[in-house]
Formats: C-alpha cells, sequence, structure tokens
C-alpha cells in the first residue's frame, strides 16, 4: 500500500514537472511606420465565417479585455457596437475582405461619416483558431457503493494558430501583421482522482498577441 | 416496498427524464431589432405581402442521432423583413396574403419562407452550429408585372466556445444571426436580385426638380375594362410613380 502511493505521488510530481508545458512563438511582419498613439479607438473583429472558420469569440473577448487594461492601455470600441454603428457594412457577409476594399467603401458619404464619429483608427482582424491535432491515452472512472475512482492516463495536444492584422483607417493602409503559435500538451493521469495538467494554449496565444498589439499600436506604451 | 427501492426508482425516473430532456433542442425566436442601416432610401412606395410562412415556420427534425430539433422562426422573420424594408422605401404597406384590393404602389413584393436547414457539432464534428434559412421574394411592378422572382438564402453560424454554452444558446444565435443575413441580402442586394439596378431613381429627378423622364417605348397591349378603368382612375397625375422610372 506505502509502495502504491509512493507510486502515485511520484508520478503526479513527474507530470506536474514536465506536462502541460507549452511553446510560443510571435511574429510581427509587414510592419509600417506607425504614428504616435494620440488615444485614438481601435476595433478587434473576427475574420468572417464566410471565409473559413471564425476565431472564436472568448479569444478575441480575451485580446479586447487585455488591450483595453492595464497601465499603458489602448482605447477598444466593443466590436458589436461598432458592427451596429456600420450596419450593414460590416456584417460577415458584407465585411471588406481586403484593405484595398475600404476606399470604395468610405466613398459612400454616411458610411465615411459614421466611421469619423465611431472614432476608430485601427482595425485590428483576428484570424485563427485553437485545435487539437492529437491525443491519446485511456481513462475510465466508476462509481459503486463505496465510493468512485478513476484509473488511466490521457494526453492531448492543442495547437493556437492567430494572425491579427492591422489596418490603418487615416492612411487606408494594412499597418502591419502579427502572426502567435502556441503549442501545448496537456495531460489528465488518474489514480483514484484525475489530476488535470492543461497547457492553456489559447490564454497563452491571447496574452502574447495582445502584448505584441499593445506595443504595435500604442508605440510600447506611448499613450 | 422498502424506502430505499422507492428512492431507487425515483431516481431512475429523474434519471430517465434528464436523459429525455437532453435529446431534445427547442428553439423558439423572438423578434429582433435592426440597427439603423446606412443605405440610400429608395423613394417609392412599397406594398409587402407576408405569406402566412413568414408568421408562423417551425422547423422540426429528428436526426440519426436520435436527437430532436425544433426551431421556431415565429413573428421574427415578418419583423426582419418589416425592419429592412421600412429602411429601403420611404413607405411600406402591408396588405393582408389574400388581399385583391391593393392601392396604388411602386412596387409589391412577396415573401414567404420556404425552407430552413441546421447542422450540428455532432454532424459536421466542429463546435459550431450553422443555420440556413430559405426565402422566397417576388416582385411585382406597379402594372402587376414580375419584375424578380428570387430565393434570398440566409446564413449563420455560431460556435460553442466552452462547456458552459449549451447547443440551445449557440442555434438560437445561429438562427439570429440567419435572420439578420436575411436582413443584410435585402438591404445590398435589392437592387440587383429585386430587379432595381439600372433603372432611373426617381430621388434624382425629385432632388434636382428636373423633368420626370418618360417611358422608352411604350408596350402595346389590348386595353381590357378593368386598366382602362385603372387608368381613368389614375388621372394625368401618374407620372409621380415609379411606372416612369422603372
Amino acid at each position: 500500500m506505502t509502495g502504491q502511493r509512493l507510486l502515485t505521488h511520484l508520478t503526479v510530481a513527474a507530470l506536474l514537472a514536465v506536462g502541460g508545458c507549452s511553446t510560443s512563438q510571435t511574429n510581427v511582419l509587414n510592419a509600417q511606420q506607425m504614428p504616435d498613439y494620440d488615444g485614438e479607438s481601435v476595433v478587434v473583429l473576427a475574420r468572417s465565417y464566410h471565409t473559413g472558420n471564425q476565431t472564436e469569440s472568448n479569444f478575441t473577448d480575451c485580446v479586447v479585455n487585455a488591450l483595453g487594461n492595464g497601465s499603458n492601455r489602448i482605447n477598444v470600441m466593443q466590436s458589436g457596437q461598432f458592427i451596429d454603428a456600420m450596419f450593414p457594412w460590416f456584417e460577415p457577409r458584407t465585411a471588406p475582405n481586403d484593405i484595398g476594399d475600404m476606399p470604395d467603401l468610405l466613398a459612400n458619404d454616411r458610411v465615411a461619416k459614421r466611421m469619423r464619429d465611431t472614432g476608430v483608427r485601427y482595425v485590428v482582424w483576428l484570424d485563427g483558431n485553437t485545435e487539437r491535432p492529437g491525443g491519446g491515452g485511456s481513462l475510465s472512472c466508476a462509481a459503486g457503493p463505496g465510493g468512485a475512482g478513476c484509473f488511466g492516463f490521457a494526453w492531448w495536444e492543442n495547437d493556437s494558430d492567430y494572425d491579427a492584422a492591422v489596418w490603418d483607417l487615416e492612411g487606408q493602409k494594412e499597418a502591419g501583421n502579427i502572426e502567435t503559435r502556441v503549442n501545448g500538451t496537456s495531460y489528465l493521469p488518474a489514480i483514484v482522482v484525475p489530476i488535470p495538467i492543461i497547457a492553456r494554449t489559447r490564454a497563452t496565444a491571447c496574452k502574447d498577441l495582445a502584448a505584441q498589439l499593445r506595443d504595435f499600436i500604442g508605440n510600447a506604451g506611448g499613450a | 416496498m422498502n424506502v430505499q427501492a422507492l428512492t431507487a426508482r425515483l431516481l431512475a425516473l429523474v434519471a430517465i427524464a434528464i436523459a429525455l430532456q437532453g435529446c431534445a433542442t427547442s428553439v423558439r425566436m423572438k423578434p429582433t431589432e435592426l440597427p439603423d442601416a446606412l443605405v440610400d432610401q429608395w423613394p417609392l412606395t412599397a406594398a409587402v405581402r407576408y405569406d402566412e410562412s413568414l408568421v408562423n415556420f417551425v422547423y422540426e427534425e429528428k436526426l440519426a442521432s436520435g436527437e430532436r430539433y425544433s426551431i421556431d422562426l415565429g413573428p421574427a422573420s415578418q419583423q426582419m423583413f418589416r425592419a429592412a424594408l421600412g429602411q429601403m422605401f420611404e413607405t411600406v404597406i402591408e396588405v393582408e396574403p389574400d388581399a385583391t384590393n391593393i392601392p396604388p404602389v411602386d412596387l409589391l413584393i412577396d415573401a414567404s419562407v420556404a425552407a430552413l436547414e441546421f447542422v450540428t457539432p455532432s454532424q459536421t464534428v466542429t463546435k459550431d452550429y450553422a443555420v440556413w434559412i430559405k426565402f422566397n421574394v417576388r416582385v411585382f411592378d406597379n402594372t402587376g408585372k414580375v419584375q424578380a422572382e428570387y430565393p434570398l438564402s440566409a446564413y449563420g453560424k455560431s460556435g460553442r466556445n466552452n462547456f458552459m454554452t449549451n447547443g440551445e444558446a449557440s442555434l438560437r444565435q445561429a438562427t439570429e444571426l440567419a435572420l439578420r443575413d436575411g436582413a443584410v441580402l435585402l438591404l445590398t442586394r435589392f437592387d440587383v436580385d429585386g430587379g432595381l439596378r439600372g433603372r432611373q431613381l426617381p430621388k434624382v429627378a425629385r432632388v434636382a426638380n428636373a423633368p420626370l423622364p418618360t417611358p422608352a417605348v411604350p408596350v402595346a397591349t389590348e386595353p381590357t375594362p378593368e386598366s382602362a378603368a385603372k387608368e381613368d382612375s389614375n388621372g394625368s397625375d401618374e407620372t409621380d410613380t415609379a411606372e416612369n422610372y422603372l
């Protein structure tokens, strides 16, 4: 019994030491010279589901919250508020795919005026999602009159790949692209009690992407 | 029967009830408002006939997995048309589906729901529910001739982001997005789909106070007693209708 308990403790300790780890990489691509940030508003939008898998709404919310909070925060307009204000031109079916579509859209005086009224200068388009490319193991649980318990071991991988394209509406140009890739493996060992060791790849991607966006748009806290 | 056995049976019944409840997803849509649309309004008077299907459409399906789904659009799709058409035309009047005595208008629009389809995460091995609603739209000009007839295929998709999001909420959101997409299609494509593109808009003439354009080549038709009577009743003020522009 003592040996089994020791084995359990050793296994858990070993898994805690090596499990749940992830690797992260964030790159800024095609970055243009950004003007000094002067409190202009930013709106963060997910790419349309008409063009593929849409970024999870809770990832978008996470980036919005990360940009809008903290000491060097950026003014962020809520995406729903912006989409309603620009209705029906930023809907999944009608949203511009490319910065080259903006001149045509802004040629409409009402659209241009409404855009100015929102105070939004930068549109950040989020693309990508978190996938589970692999996993394995076996875990079973049982319950009876004397109690319940689980036994086994399961693991799975998570890949979080996200891109953020930053459009400068005033300059009518794409100011830059930021891409984040986070890979991680989660483990779930169970000897009576399951012990989840989760690699939070999506949360890490959100944190890294928001930090880069804040540096890029806000000029490293120049607000 | 002892207390233990009774308790066990009660628990079993509760478990069965919960399991059966879990197999059925029912969504009833409520009318929602549209934001103000950044589109130019057509200075036309449109009459709209809403088919019964727009007021009362319920779609039910049992999947191969045994899951049962029910989507009740209720008056939500009619409200969507009302909100969109109200922003598209200067004046919109609603007429009963079986109305025969329609007041003079520039356009008559018939709208109905033809079909609804959906897919669930279990069918697509994704986290998403997707809903398609196919509306039928027919547009008549002010002579009663069919000007356009087309299917308006609206689409909405919504994902389950976490374990706390239940299927009903995601399916409801996908249906809401499909209804909103229907409004977007009306607002942004009616000029093409409804056969208005390339026609002279009366707004231009009215704003510029310029002489109104006249029809190109009148189509020679045999006058009927009804058409003759209609022309008489319209009088010379007919130039103010869309017939001269459309």
